[in-house]
């Protein structure tokens, strides 16, 4: 066999295999949109509806502005008063500036780390594990506290949690690509004048750009998603939309899986759009220190 | 390593850039306080404010760490984190291993397959509860490679739910780990292997005392990362099972959520918190060390070849 | 046995890139051979694919008798030292030495006696328990050395492997090399950009350009007879003087003009005129300091001295800007500035034409007088 022919097999079962996991992994997530656009009497249909004929966009007329009804047989669903627009709004305020605050913080101390030595290796990862704590080992007192300074169930409380919560991450991540630029840059332009300040904004900065939006992603993904947390310390005012989601099949008699995956698929669909947007940033910044670059 | 001298006006600057770390844990410190305050009282709620609840000293502790279904927990945690990382380590570096050489659909592969990882994992909860559901393709698939029909009820079936939720959590992170191997293997110096292949040594060989040991700080550090966030995960539990049927699928986390907030036992809880805190701060401690040692073993070998001394 | 033929070789890459041209060559059992060229000449692209690391987009490559291009690199009986030596950074290096054994699953006994007399051809005992992270440049190069001795294969192949050394230590580790082959015999392939290294080391130099091979000889016929521009500029330090000018026939006598520079050559025949490039090298230029100025002596200003202890350079102007440069040995209190009387060694002029080719004697006229 010539190097070329066995060239081109393994080629033809490395696309086999990876398939395969494509398979796996896109199967569940066409599942969720087919069933978004299923007529309430396809929902729990056996054999399962596998393409929904005629498709329609009922549930997420239903779900997501609270028009229109839904009948399931002859029985007409109560309209759900669910208002996910507030939930939508929740997450993107706590989300997002949860973000920003945690990797703006995390830059400062990654550079403070990087380029003073403000906390050692050993503090570092003593950082990096302390984020590792099941976050439901504090909820009780975390409550309880948040109760006394009147911050459950606000946009201040959640925000403040989330970003502690996320900070050794941000650091972390920050400190990899700071560590990157060599410091000789910053140097360099201090001695043309520039104060460490402006050196760190023109020089440093955007060479890290790409960096930074993966850690963004990355914290912007803890955030939007984090369950617990927000499960046990929101009420109406400062619920997010993962919590609305469960709230709501909570109160639902049956599998309304039209609805929900409706619901399911606004709750992730920004996540994955950013992440599919940006893939290509996300290689670099996942390495906590363990990858040297040549 | 790129190490300003330390400066001397960084001594203002030190203490500036520390601030948002020591508020942190300025605002952390009462609650770690509190903690302790309820895991030695018992506070119920409706008696009373917590400030007035009754001292019981370690009765808590004695009663958490004797109770059976604590430590059935914690086991059930363990098995979770444990099979679920090794499942998803394997599949994440066998993919990352697959796509490490350029190819035409790479990057196709790669965009698809990170979207696990960005699925809130209550939606992936609610999704999956959708897939394992009777009517539902799972068991529709099952019945097209099978004779007969398959309609298992696979969240009512002790052992078939908790396969399922470490088949879910694979399937939940196993992106992640692809992308950091991909980028350990990618950033590898490719000429060791070169030289590997010239000595002789066939593709398996390679891996093993070429590759792996290359790599072997990226898969610690994403071992110890993923172990550690399976032990505290509690969407999909919550979402899918709640810790049934029975008791079957009860992690610590689902256990520590009923104790407080369905038993409304919050002492117990505390007390739980500190003991789960406690070993799991002893498992951190050993994963520290670990990681140190491969962090210096890194700078051992990276050190510039022939640099002199 | 050892020796490599390679039949119409050519490698193309993704692209349209053409790294190889068509190339034909025939290297001799237990020849030294230097592939030597600027970057990008395709030479370590042709040593990658005789090693295997690259499979050719046509052609064939013989090691011995054997047609190799579907063994892999290991099944080849070669040897290679990597330019950045590649060494295993988390192994010792009596582990780094002793892999290819261990790959073959050689008995542990054998394979330690095979390592240490390996670590003692090189002279690196001491260091077997170190790591390649603690060697220095010098010691490294030998731990990568001694891996490939270890083996012993039929043919061994060197990527340009002093590169990344001081320039003292090249030079030892360069005697070092040749020590090596004088011993061993065997069939050594060398790529390297450096011309020093190529002239002091090789049997027989291959200059490369543009994936292109442009002359095939030994060391002394490269630098004398160069078969175009290219070559006679790439070897020799410092580097021939190369003067573009065009040849003038006025009155029945040629010459050949470039700037000022006017040089009468011998005639009648051939008879030429045009554009052309001659090439003289600097120590081919003869500096006349003390004796009285004589017919056919040229003289120029002296623009720069540089003292180099043992000889001495001197920029000398012949027209805008446009320096020849001579060296002459010792030093000779030359003042910058000043004007010197020189002329060129006339049986070591050369010509080359438009279109970089040196032009033979029957194309033009020589210095010869």
């Amino acid at each position: 066999m010539t190097r070329q022919t066995r060239r081109q097999l393994s080629a033809v079962a490395r696309h086999a295999v990876l398939s395969l996991w494509l398979i796996v992994t896109v199967f569940p997530i066409y599942w969720m949109v087919a069933t978004a656009f299923k007529l309430p009497e396809q929902w729990l249909a056996w054999p399962p509806v596998w393409f929904p004929s005629p498709p329609t966009l009922e549930n997420f007329a239903q779900v997501w502005v609270g028009t229109s009804v839904v009948s399931s047989g002859d029985q007409v669903l109560p309209p759900i008063s669910l208002e996910p627009l507030h939930g939508l709004r929740n997450s993107v305020v706590i989300a997002g500036t949860a973000t920003l605050l945690s990797v703006a913080f995390g830059l400062l101390l990654a550079y403070g780390v990087s380029r003073y030595q403000i906390l050692s290796e050993r503090r570092m990862f003593n950082l990096l594990m302390l984020r590792m704590m099941p976050p439901i080992v504090i909820a009780i007192p975390l409550v309880l506290w948040y109760s006394t300074l009147h911050l459950l169930d606000t946009w201040v409380g959640m925000i403040v949690v989330y970003t502690i919560f996320t900070l050794p991450y941000s650091v972390w991540m920050t400190k990899s690509f700071i560590d990157e630029v060599p410091v000789e840059l910053e140097q360099a332009a201090q001695i043309l004048g520039a104060s460490k300040l402006r050196a760190f904004a023109i020089i440093v900065v955007p060479l890290i750009r790409s960096g930074v939006v993966a850690t963004c992603l990355f914290i912007l993904i803890l955030t939007w998603s984090e369950y617990l947390l927000g499960l046990v310390m929101t009420a109406a005012e400062a619920q997010t939309l993962p919590v609305q989601l469960s709230k709501f099949e909570g109160t639902q008699e049956g599998r309304q899986f039209g609805l929900q995956s409706a619901l399911s698929i606004g709750v992730t669909i920004p996540l994955i759009v950013i992440g599919l947007l940006i893939h290509k940033h996300l290689v670099r910044g996942f390495s906590f220190g363990m990858i040297r670059r040549r | 390593m790129n190490k300003a001298p330390a400066a001397r006006k960084g001594g203002l600057f030190r203490w500036g850039a520390l601030t948002p770390l020591i508020l942190a844990l300025g605002f952390l410190l009462p609650v770690l306080l509190l903690q302790i305050y309820l895991s030695v009282h018992q506070w119920t709620a409706y008696l009373g404010p917590w400030w007035a609840a009754q001292f019981v000293g370690l009765d808590l502790f004695r009663e958490v760490l004797t109770e059976e279904r604590f430590l059935r927990a914690v086991a059930r945690s363990f098995i979770f984190a444990g099979a679920s990382t090794l499942l998803s380590v394997l599949v994440g570096f066998g993919l990352a291993y697959l796509m490490q050489d350029p190819f035409r659909g790479r990057s196709f592969y790669y965009m698809l397959f990170i979207i696990p990882m960005l699925t809130v994992p209550v939606v992936v909860g609610y999704n999956f509860q959708m897939l394992l559901y009777e009517s539902g393709p799972v068991n529709h698939i099952l019945s097209l490679l099978v004779p007969g029909e398959v309609r298992i009820s696979w969240l009512g079936h002790p052992v078939a739910a908790f396969a399922s939720l470490v088949l879910i959590e694979t399937w939940n992170w196993t992106p992640f780990v692809m992308i950091v191997m991909l980028a350990g293997l990618v950033s590898m110096p490719k000429e060791p292997v070169e030289a590997a292949r010239v000595l002789g040594a066939s593709r398996w060989q390679i891996f093993a005392h070429v590759t792996l040991p290359l790599l072997k700080p990226v898969l610690v550090l994403t071992l110890i990362l993923r172990f550690l966030e399976a032990l505290a995960e509690f969407p999909k539990f919550w979402t899918l099972t709640q810790g049934g049927p029975g008791t079957f699928t009860e992690t610590i986390p689902v256990y520590l959520y009923l104790t407080s907030w369905d038993y409304f036992n919050v002492s117990k809880a505390a007390a739980m918190s500190y003991v789960v805190l406690l070993f799991v701060g002893v498992i951190i401690y050993v994963c520290i060390r670990a990681l140190l040692r491969q962090k210096r073993a890194l700078d051992i070998m990276f050190a510039q070849e022939g640099s002199g001394r | 046995m050892g020796s490599i033929r390679l039949v119409n070789l050519r490698k193309e890459f993704a692209g349209g890139v053409v790294a190889v041209e068509n190339t034909n060559l025939i290297i001799e059992e237990g020849e030294f051979v230097v592939f030597v060229g600027p970057s990008g000449c395709g030479k370590t692209t042709t040593l990658r694919m005789i090693a295997g690391l690259e499979e050719p987009t046509s052609g064939q490559i013989y090691i011995g008798d054997r047609l190799v291009n579907d063994l892999e690199p290991g099944q080849r009986d070669i040897g290679m030292v990597f330019q950045n030596l590649a060494l295993f950074p988390h192994m010792t290096v009596a582990d780094n030495i002793g892999f290819g054994p261990r790959m073959q699953k050689m008995e542990p006994k054998e394979r330690r006696r095979r390592v240490a007399d390996a670590a003692r051809m090189v002279h690196i005992e001491p260091l077997l328990l170190k790591l390649p992270g603690q060697l220095s440049g010098g010691e490294a190069q030998r731990v990568a050395v001694a891996r490939t001795l270890i083996t012993e294969p039929r043919v061994f192949l060197l990527d340009e492997p002093l590169s990344n050394l001081d320039a003292k230590l090249r030079k030892e580790m360069r005697a070092e090399i040749d020590r090596l082959h004088q011993n061993l015999k065997k069939t050594f392939i060398y790529v390297t950009h450096d011309q020093e290294e190529a002239m002091t080391l090789a049997d027989r130099i291959i200059v490369m350009r543009y994936g292109r091979i442009e002359q095939v000889g030994n060391p002394l016929d490269i630098y004398h007879n160069p078969v175009n521009w290219f070559v006679a500029d790439f070897f020799g330090s410092p580097s021939m003087n190369l003067l573009k000018g065009e040849f003038r026939w006025e009155l029945g006598a040629a010459s050949f003009r470039a700037g000022e520079l006017c040089v009468p050559l011998s005639g009648p025949v051939p008879k030429r005129e045009g554009a052309a490039t001659l090439g003289i090298r600097p120590e081919h230029i003869d500096i006349h300091l003390e004796r009285v100025p004589r017919d056919g002596d040229l003289r120029a200003r002296v623009a720069l001295v540089e003292p180099l202890g043992k000889d001495t350079l001197l920029y000398l102007e012949y027209g805008d800007s446009k320096n020849l440069i001579a060296i002459v040995e010792g030093h000779h209190y030359v003042q910058a500035g000043s004007w010197v009387g020189y002329s060129f060694r006339r049986d070591r002029i050369y010509f080359f034409g438009p279109d970089e080719r040196r032009l033979l004697p029957e194309e033009a006229p020589s210095g010869t007088p």
